[in-house]
């Protein structure tokens, strides 16, 4: 009965352990992992939103100020143009094509497009470039940029076209596209991500990984009215779906920079990021439960070995209770019936007193009651030795734990029986230990245990002896007092009956067979051990024990 | 001065005090009774008494109080302690407060007899050294009185 409850206590407290310390753990770990992925995947698509933006924005730059120091050329060009001189014309574009290897070649024609001068290998300006070019009229001078263009012979090309104000002439600047394009060419970020150029109508103007080469068309995603810069957007195209920003190029208003990269490369290295960490939290739950299982499986061993020492002692409770009640119960016959005792002693006493009288010398049968009245003397004898050994079994201890110094003890203790001892011819001889620690225990009980065994040792000497008390410090802590006599020994055979009660081998009337036993009882309160060692016909020795605290008091029912 | 002390057998047990004084008489000694401790103040505050034989536990003014008054009154006056008690530790603190020693009860009559016949010796001797000290100081004292 008492174990199964016992089992069902302890399955609840290991349910106990797991449901309280388990779960919220779990769930601390669970919504921990989850939020780290979730903040993990948002920094990953800033961080990688960011990156595209950056592209767009830087090689957009890029491009503007190469376009943008052609124009200037171009404005430079102009004043050179109107002197005339030629030579420093040409000598001015070999400068020019040394600071941008992507143009070819420049050219001034007329509104026909004759070729009036013509400086590096400049490509022959297509109809409508040259058209566009004279459109303003006036003297403002008015400069157009061409997309690419591919001539029947030849790579591609765009042209920078400005006409001369006044002269009816224009210069142009021709380009080549590929040479152009080279530079946003090696521009990668990752593996999938690039830079390029198209027009308002989604064909290539550099060349692109993805969409292939110069002039070939991109999507229609990518065809834009209001190209806004600084916005992440994304698209698919052919089963790819791509993260891209755009920035409209300001030199020709034709031209957008697209900077992309393909989603599955972004979110690919945040999957193998999520998949280590999922890993690594698997395994933190997995060791989370394990331990968990463990201090389960460990609390309820630490409690099944705490039921089993409550048990042992309970057991040891009830038998020093028992000690206790035999010895209270003791304690009050022999006190009740000691007054008694000692009145019928004395009334015997007065009795033979009165018959050593005289006048009553020669009574008939006065002898007889001598006899008697010795007798009873004698009988009262053995009860007053019987009484007083109980009421010293019973230890009428006040239940005052003090700290005591064992060597003050031990000379009060055998102040009290130096008298005795001497007029039995046995010398009571005291080696205290120096510095000896203070012992926590209760003063009344110990006093009486090494009372009885100062007695003991005295009645093992009866023709007088030697009886040494020394103490010492033992190793363990506590203190050791060894009472060592020169008496006539314990023989082997009653050693191990030596602590029972009323075990005796001194005649009937002359020992109660106590005072061990009542050594062996104050022990068990006191705490500490008592052992004996005997050489017949050399001595005795006892050897008790004490810790320097005592053992924790049992408390009596009721 | 006289070989048999003079006695005061304080115990609150009549039968046991009557007895034990007509046995004590009948042995040649002075008995005195007294049934408590206040009774033996009494008496011993009336007449010399040589040996108190005091029981411990008595009702009232306990034993062990009457010893420390009778210490601290007479200070010649030996004390032998009677106990009732298994109780080491009231012997023990009477012999720390100056009892002459002390005695299981119920005792042996004759054992009673010569602790008592102990005490008196000893009270004896120190009446002897007392009264002479007394003489040496007087003499002392006569002495300075004649230089002067």
């Amino acid at each position: 009965m008492l174990r199964q409850r016992l089992q069902q206590t302890q399955k609840r407290l290991t349910r106990t352990i797991i449901l309280s310390s388990a779960i919220p753990a779990f769930l601390v770990a669970a919504g921990a992992l989850f939020f780290a992925l979730a903040g993990a995947e948002h920094e990953y698509r800033r961080v990688a939103s960011e990156e595209i933006q950056f592209h767009a924005e830087a090689y957009a730059r890029e491009v503007q100020s190469r376009l943008q120091s052609a124009l200037s050329t171009l404005d430079a060009f102009d004043t050179i143009h109107d002197s005339q001189n030629f030579d420093s014309i040409d000598s001015f574009f070999a400068k020019t094509k040394t600071a941008h290897g992507w143009i070819e070649g420049m050219a001034v024609v007329d509104e026909n497009g004759t070729n009036i001068f013509s400086s590096g290998s400049p490509a022959e300006l297509p109809e409508e470039a040259l058209s566009s070019g004279f459109v303003s009229e006036g003297r403002q001078r008015s400069i157009v940029m061409t997309g690419v263009h591919t001539p029947a012979n030849g790579p591609a090309h765009f042209f920078i076209v400005a006409k001369t104000a006044g002269t009816g002439q224009a210069v142009y600047l021709s380009a080549n596209a590929v040479e152009f394009s080279s530079t946003l060419d090696k521009v990668r970020f990752g593996r999938t991500g690039e830079v390029f150029l198209v027009n308002r109508s989604g064909v290539l103007q550099t060349r692109s990984v993805m969409h292939g080469g110069i002039l070939d068309v991109t999507d229609e995603q990518l065809i834009l009215e209001q190209p806004e810069a600084g916005i992440i957007r994304t698209r698919e195209w052919k089963g790819t779906h791509m993260w891209y920003a755009v920035t409209p190029i300001t030199a020709n208003p034709d031209w957008i920079l697209v900077a992309q990269r393909d989603e599955r490369e972004i979110l690919q290295a945040h999957e193998t990021w999520i998949k280590r960490f999922a890993v690594f939290g698997i395994v933190g739950l997995a060791l989370l439960a394990a331990s968990v299982a463990l201090s389960a499986r460990r609390t309820s061993r630490i409690q099944t070995r705490i039921e089993e020492e409550r048990t042992l002692l309970a057991d040891h409770q009830l038998q020093v209770q028992k000690l206790d009640a035999i010895s209270q119960l003791g304690v009050g016959i022999a006190h009740e019936v000691n007054n008694p005792l000692a009145i019928i002693g004395e009334e015997a006493g007065w009795m033979q007193d009165i018959l050593k009288r005289d006048a009553l010398q020669d009574v008939p049968g006065s002898n007889e009651l001598r006899d008697s009245l010795r007798q009873i003397t004698t009988q009262i004898g053995r009860c007053r030795e019987i009484t007083l050994k109980l009421l010293s079994f019973g230890g009428k201890s006040d239940g005052i734990i003090r700290d005591v110094d064992i060597n003050a003890l031990v000379s009060d203790t055998i102040t009290l029986r130096r008298r005795e001892a001497s007029k039995k011819n046995i010398e009571i001889e005291e080696k205290p230990a120096t510095h000896l620690p203070v012992v926590h225990t209760e003063p009344t009980l110990l006093r009486q245990l090494l009372l009885n065994l100062i007695n003991n040792s005295m009645d093992a000497m009866p023709e007088g002896g030697r009886i040494t008390i020394s103490t010492r410090e033992a190793e363990q802590g506590g203190v050791v007092l060894t009472i060592r006599d020169t008496g006539f020994g314990i023989p082997e055979e009653n050693m191990h009956r030596l602590f029972e009660p009323f075990f005796t081998t001194k005649p009937p009337g002359k020992g109660a067979g106590l005072g061990l036993s009542m050594c062996h009882g104050i022990l068990q309160r006191i705490g500490g051990e008592i052992f004996v060692t005997s050489k017949p016909g050399q001595g005795t020795c006892f050897t008790v024990e004490l810790p320097l605290t005592p053992r924790p008091k049992t408390t009596p029912i009721g | 001065m006289d070989s048999f002390p003079k006695l005061l057998l304080v115990d609150d047990e009549e039968p046991f005090r009557n007895t034990l004084a007509k046995r004590l008489k009948e042995t040649g000694y002075e008995v005195a009774e007294a049934g408590s401790g206040l009774d033996a103040l009494e008496t011993l505050s009336e007449g010399a008494i040589d040996v108190v034989v005091l029981d411990i536990q008595m009702p009232g003014m306990s034993g062990l109080e009457t010893l420390s008054e009778i210490r601290g009154r007479h200070i010649g006056t030996e004390v032998i302690m009677l106990t009732g008690h298994g109780d080491v530790s009231s012997a023990v603190e009477g012999m720390r407060l100056g009892a002459y020693d002390y005695l299981m009860k119920p005792c042996e009559y004759e054992y009673l007899v010569v602790k008592i016949q102990e005490a008196f010796k000893v009270k004896k001797e120190r009446d002897e050294r007392l009264r002479k000290a007394e003489e040496r100081s007087l003499l002392d004292r006569m002495e300075k009185q004649i230089r002067f």
